[in-house]
């Protein structure tokens, strides 16, 4: 029996689909079997990251539907084995919402026993699409960046997945500009999990790569080479259980970050 | 070690502005309360106490206060005015 995880923030584009994607990738090189489902019916996004978008045939909703079986609207990705799509619909659908619901779970229930794990992509908001999505979901992911709009909305988000039972969540704290932080004008990592009350996942520092790889269509976790990337890496393996350290200002750096800085200082 | 104190005074950052305006908003979204209630709920009690006690009204305060532990404090303090 595989896990269920919801990726939910709140606020939005502060890089759940980012983070859905780039964990699903983690986990599935480190050899689990991974389904990502994209749940933000009307505004799908999952598909274009993975780089999958023309691959699509069928979607949540023709399965929910009966337009098509799960195993057709499943899409393997092109990188990397064991990872699987699930798009949403980009038609939003006017029928009955508690009864699709109810098929979602259906569907959730079933995948579950098919993958590792089933990560599930929230539409920003705390409206149906997110109330449907951590309705079947075992844990969560919350998603923030260390600004106060998008700090306030995960921890309303915190409250709701409490309210439902989901007792195991972590926060991925994404964009994190150490420099910022080192200023003193950014909140810290320190100050977020305090005023949250949540545990740490990971840190994905603020990366141009990100924007980079999601133009080509690329998983940024696949590359050793970039903050992002290794971030993400580390989030996959804490994900799994294994005790991953969180690596200090300076390793987070990169060497033309410190011949720069050096310049700057000479 | 003072004068480096006084350059890099904690209460100036940026960031802690941020935080405590954040602990601030986050303390009426746990409640669903807002600040004009708990303006409401002030008057409310000083009415109440000052039917059985002469109170200093100008000093008294109520606050609802969050902890370093999970639960928030509605603080009353209300200054009683001594009789000679």
């Amino acid at each position: 029996m595989g896990k269920c995880i919801v990726v939910t923030s709140g606020k939005g584009g502060v890089g759940k689909t980012t983070t859905s994607a780039n964990l699903g990738g983690g986990l599935a090189s480190l050899g689990k079997s991974v389904l990502l489902a994209d749940v933000d019916i009307g505004l799908r996004n999952l598909d274009i990251i993975l780089g999958l978008e023309k691959r699509i045939v069928y979607d949540v909703m023709d399965v929910m539907e009966g337009r098509c079986k799960i195993q057709q609207a499943i899409v393997k990705d092109k990188r990397i084995s064991s990872l699987y799509l699930l798009a949403a619909s980009q038609i939003h659908d006017k029928s009955d919402l508690a009864e699709l619901i109810d098929r979602f779970g259906e569907i959730i229930k079933g995948l579950k026993n098919q993958f590792d794990y089933v990560i599930l992509d929230s539409p920003a908001g705390i409206e149906q699409g997110f109330m449907a999505a951590s309705n079947f979901a075992d844990e969560a992911i919350v998603v923030t960046t260390p600004e106060v709009t998008a700090v306030r909305d995960a921890d309303r988000v915190i409250g709701l997945l409490e309210a439902k039972g989901i007792k195991d969540h972590y926060l991925v704290l994404n964009r994190y500009r150490y420099a910022m932080v080192k200023s003193g004008n950014m909140l810290d990592v320190e100050d977020v999990l305090h005023i949250l009350g949540i545990q740490l996942l990971g840190i994905v520092p603020e990366d141009p790569e990100i924007i980079t790889f999601a133009n080509k269509g690329e998983l940024i976790v696949t590359s050793d080479i970039t903050n992002a990337g290794k971030a993400f890496q580390r989030i996959s393996r804490r994900l799994m259980g294994e005790k991953v350290d969180f690596p200090s200002f300076e390793e987070e750096k990169g060497l033309l970050k410190k011949i720069k800085d050096f310049l700057r200082l000479g | 070690m003072g004068i480096l104190d006084f350059l890099f005074k904690k209460e100036d950052k940026n960031s802690t502005i941020a935080k405590e305006r954040l602990q601030f908003v986050l303390t009426f979204d746990r409640l669903s309360i807002n600040p004009a209630l708990q303006e409401k709920i002030r008057e409310e009690i000083i009415q109440v106490i000052g039917k059985y006690m002469e109170i200093d009204e100008e000093a008294a305060n109520v606050f609802v206060e969050s902890t370093e532990s999970d639960l928030s404090h509605l603080i009353v303090n209300i200054p009683l005015k001594r009789k000679r």
